[in-house]
């Protein structure tokens, strides 16, 4: 290395705008399946005009159109200067450990502002935790912080084996596991929000997922047959049992279609299961469709079934895709799609699955004009509230804010002094004037807040 | 009065800043009053231990002694100064500079820690709340004073002290080498005037002396200057004692300084002592508050082009530079640096 000079360096003006924002991007990106990479190439192309992104990926490959908007850069595990230099750091988290395992990592070492693409994140730490060098001791010691000794109980289960990581995704959430560090914390839903708020881990700002209405779509001309489709990353939590049940025993089968297009978690019990129900004509298991051929897949169809349950505190992209291109769709009644606008979506309510699914489709093969109506009303929602531009306004807005608020770490200091004299057996008069002198220190230290970047 | 001097130390390491210590310690004794040095062991990785440093030193009460009052304390350097004292007054040696100038540079080690930004923003805010609380606030250059203000807008006045061999320097005839003490990192640029020796059309002679306290960057230089082919136009002296540190100052031509943005650099006031002009970079920070270009030295851009110019000079005109090293003399003292003066201020009625 050369020998240096500081000049040039020294005495930056403090706070955003001197020199613009600079900020970090950690999230999977296309052809990552998952839709959190393709509302990045949403997102980064409005916010590359109000700040100097960079985009930190896993992978050695990425969208080439991302390269005019940003600096990518594959994450080597050690650029922590190239983080510490920026303005704020932000996390795409979701619950499966295979897209943001890797970002976790980073999020719970440098602190950042996290967004929250789902809530329940019990699989995501499960997966880090128990899967390749399993610790069952962390496991369950950071489900007792976050949820306390009676959940410990419902964990032991799935370790045991009698219980999915899924099926205690309500019950053992660990969504204070991700906001360790967190200098902020950004969601889709008003239920998230109220969720990471009630945590009081650190600010919360709630944004509508953003999303680019595509061009008017066309839409078939009905013919008498109700033709559906499931697409994305299918899940247990997408029903799909559940839809292909209610197609069975509609008394209409023989007028019903259904097309699945995405990636299965569980693919030969699906085909088990389809053929048990003797339904090899109706249902179409077609595998995972490039993002570009999705619209001749939605124009060719009536309506979407996009059912969640548990829902894992997510805002759907699926849902928004679905909406520009027009199209009617079946929701749960269940977290954000609980809250959309009724002339958008048709509910499903989880208790009764089956019978309400029955209901909609000879409501929509008695009335298919009604389908027209909900898949225009879905677009105008869409193009109204989803606008990426909004998006990324209200984002740097928030985050300004965030980033004005002093770091963690002191709190954590707080912490480590408040367990090292509960572990240090000093007890009565003496432990209450130690722990006042400390606390005392570390508020006089607090009261100034800490300075933006120099 | 009875006053402790509050310093930080880290355990098994003496340098300038000791030297400081113990030089206010004697010169408040002579003065007639009662002073000990507190130093509290420093230790600056992982970097929470910084911040756990400062909550530390928050917790001490030196209020009184034994029931004796301590009239007052001094604080020098990072975390000591922050230690509450109802009539505590600052002379601070540097603020802990990754957090601050040097954040963003080669020379931070900060920056590579995953919570380096929190550790930074953690001891900003730290020198934001506590160095307020001083009654009086002394830096030992504008450099200091000047950093102070621009990264935590606190005021304070810059207060100069002498080198620790001051009264023993001496001056003799001009020979032919330039001289540089000090230690070997690479904040001091050593590398760099290698670099400017080879641009030399003079065949100009540098002395080095001082110990590694980087041995890469040590090792690296040697092998500059064997790459170079100057291995006879650089004497390496290592560790030297302090008498023929002064022989070497009293019998070169010059004293050669570029380092990165110095706090202070003894090297300038010593080479001014013993009635040599200094050469210097525009971004090596305290030794730019002595030296004037054309009137006592040469201040230059921090390039080998520009210092080898510069040496160049010195070497051809010795006339030049005899009277430039007679100039810096005077204007020591003119600046009246004495450990009288220091005393007087520090323990001044703030």
């Amino acid at each position: 290395m050369p020998d240096v000079s500081v000049q040039s360096r020294r005495f930056r003006p403090e706070g955003f705008g001197a020199q613009g924002l600079r900020l970090n991007w950690f999230s999977p990106l296309p052809p990552a399946r998952t839709a959190i990479g393709h509302y990045a190439l949403l997102v980064l192309p409005a916010l590359a005009r109000h700040a100097e992104v960079t985009v930190w990926t896993d992978r050695p490959y990425w969208p080439t159109e991302l390269e005019g908007h940003a600096t990518v850069r594959q994450w080597d595990g050690r650029s922590w200067p190239e983080l510490n230099s920026a303005d704020v750091t932000l996390y795409h988290i979701g619950n499966n450990a295979r897209f943001h395992g890797w970002i976790l990592d980073v999020a719970r070492q440098h602190p950042g502002v996290v967004v929250l693409h789902e809530t329940r994140l019990h699989e995501l730490f499960a997966a880090q935790l128990l899967d390749n060098a399993p610790d069952e001791t962390a496991y369950l010691s950071a489900v007792r912080q976050c949820h306390g000794m009676a959940a410990v109980l419902h964990a032991q289960r799935f370790v045991r084996g009698e219980a999915t990581a899924g099926e205690l995704a309500d019950a053992i959430p660990l969504t204070e596991l991700a906001l360790e560090r967190a200098r902020g914390v950004v969601v889709h839903t008003r239920t998230a929000f109220r969720e990471v708020a009630a945590l009081d881990r650190c600010s919360a700002l709630q944004l509508e997922l953003p999303y680019t209405a595509g061009p008017p779509p066309a839409r078939r001309e009905r013919d008498g047959v109700l033709r559906l489709v499931v697409f994305g990353y299918l899940a247990a939590n997408r029903r799909l049992h559940s839809l292909l049940e209610a197609i069975a025993t509609f008394p209409g089968r023989q007028q019903l279609r259904l097309d699945i297009f995405g990636e299965l978690d569980d693919g030969e019990p699906l085909a088990d299961r389809i053929r048990e129900l003797d339904l090899g004509d109706i249902v179409q298991v077609r595998g995972f469709v490039p993002e570009a051929d999705l619209d001749d897949v939605l124009g060719r169809s009536d309506l979407a079934v996009n059912l969640r349950y548990p829902t894992m505190g997510e805002a759907s992209h699926s849902q928004l895709r679905i909406w520009s291109g027009g199209l009617a769709s079946l929701v749960t009644r269940t977290g954000w799609y609980a809250e959309l606008p009724p002339e958008t979506v048709g509910f499903v309510d989880p208790a009764k699955e089956v019978a309400d699914l029955h209901d909609h489709f000879r409501a929509a093969l008695a009335q298919p004009e009604t389908l027209h109506a909900m898949g225009e009303a879905g677009r105008r929602h869409l193009e109204t509230r989803h606008d990426p531009e909004i998006y990324v306004r209200d984002l740097l807005a928030g985050l300004d804010l965030m980033t004005k608020t002093p770091g963690s770490i002191l709190g954590e200091a707080g912490a480590s002094v408040a367990g090292i004299v509960a572990a240090s057996g000093i007890r009565g008069s003496a432990r209450a004037a130690l722990v006042r002198r400390a606390a005392e220190e570390l508020c006089r230290w607090t009261a100034v807040p800490a300075s933006g970047k120099g | 009065m009875r006053l402790l001097i509050a310093t930080a130390q880290v355990p098994f390491v003496r340098g300038g800043a000791e030297m400081l210590a113990d030089g206010l310690q004697e010169a408040l004794t002579a003065a007639g009053h009662e002073a000990e040095i507190v130093k509290l062991p420093f230790k600056w990785y992982p970097p929470e231990r910084l911040l756990e440093q400062v909550l530390a030193a928050r917790l001490f009460d030196l209020t009184e002694s034994s029931g004796t009052a301590i009239d007052r304390v001094i604080g020098l350097r990072f975390p000591a100064y922050l230690l509450p004292h109802p009539n505590k007054v600052l002379w601070l040696l540097h603020q802990y500079r990754t957090a601050y100038d040097l954040w963003g540079t080669e020379l931070c080690e900060l920056m590579h820690a995953p919570n380096g930004e929190e550790v930074r923003d953690a001891i900003r805010a730290a020198d934001k709340a506590f160095i307020p609380e001083a009654s009086a606030r002394y830096t030992i250059s504008t450099n200091v004073a000047t950093r102070l203000k621009a990264f935590c807008g606190i005021d304070a006045e810059a207060l100069y002290h002498p080198p620790p061999a001051a009264a023993l320097l001496r001056s003799a005839p001009a020979e032919d080498f330039l001289f540089l003490p000090s230690r070997f990192n690479r904040t001091k640029r050593q590398l760099l005037i290698v670099e400017a020796l080879a641009l030399c059309r003079e065949p100009v002679r540098v002395c080095f002396s001082g110990l590694a306290d980087d041995a890469a960057y040590a090792r690296e230089t040697r092998d500059r200057i064997d790459g170079l082919a100057l291995t006879g136009r650089v004497d390496w002296l290592d560790s030297i004692s302090d008498e023929a540190k002064i022989d070497l100052y009293a019998r070169c031509l010059g004293v050669i300084f570029a380092p990165i943005d110095e706090d202070y650099g003894y090297v300038t006031l010593e080479a001014m002592l013993a009635r040599k002009p200094v050469i210097t970079c525009s971004d090596s920070g305290g030794p730019l508050e002595f030296v004037r270009g054309g009137e006592t030295g040469l201040v230059v851009e921090p390039t080998a082009g520009a210092l080898a110019a510069a040496m160049d000079r010195l070497w051809q005109d010795r006339v030049t530079a005899a009277r430039w090293g007679e100039a810096g003399r005077e204007r020591y003292d003119r600046l009246d640096i004495s450990w009288e003066r220091v005393v007087a201020t520090l323990t001044r009625d703030a």
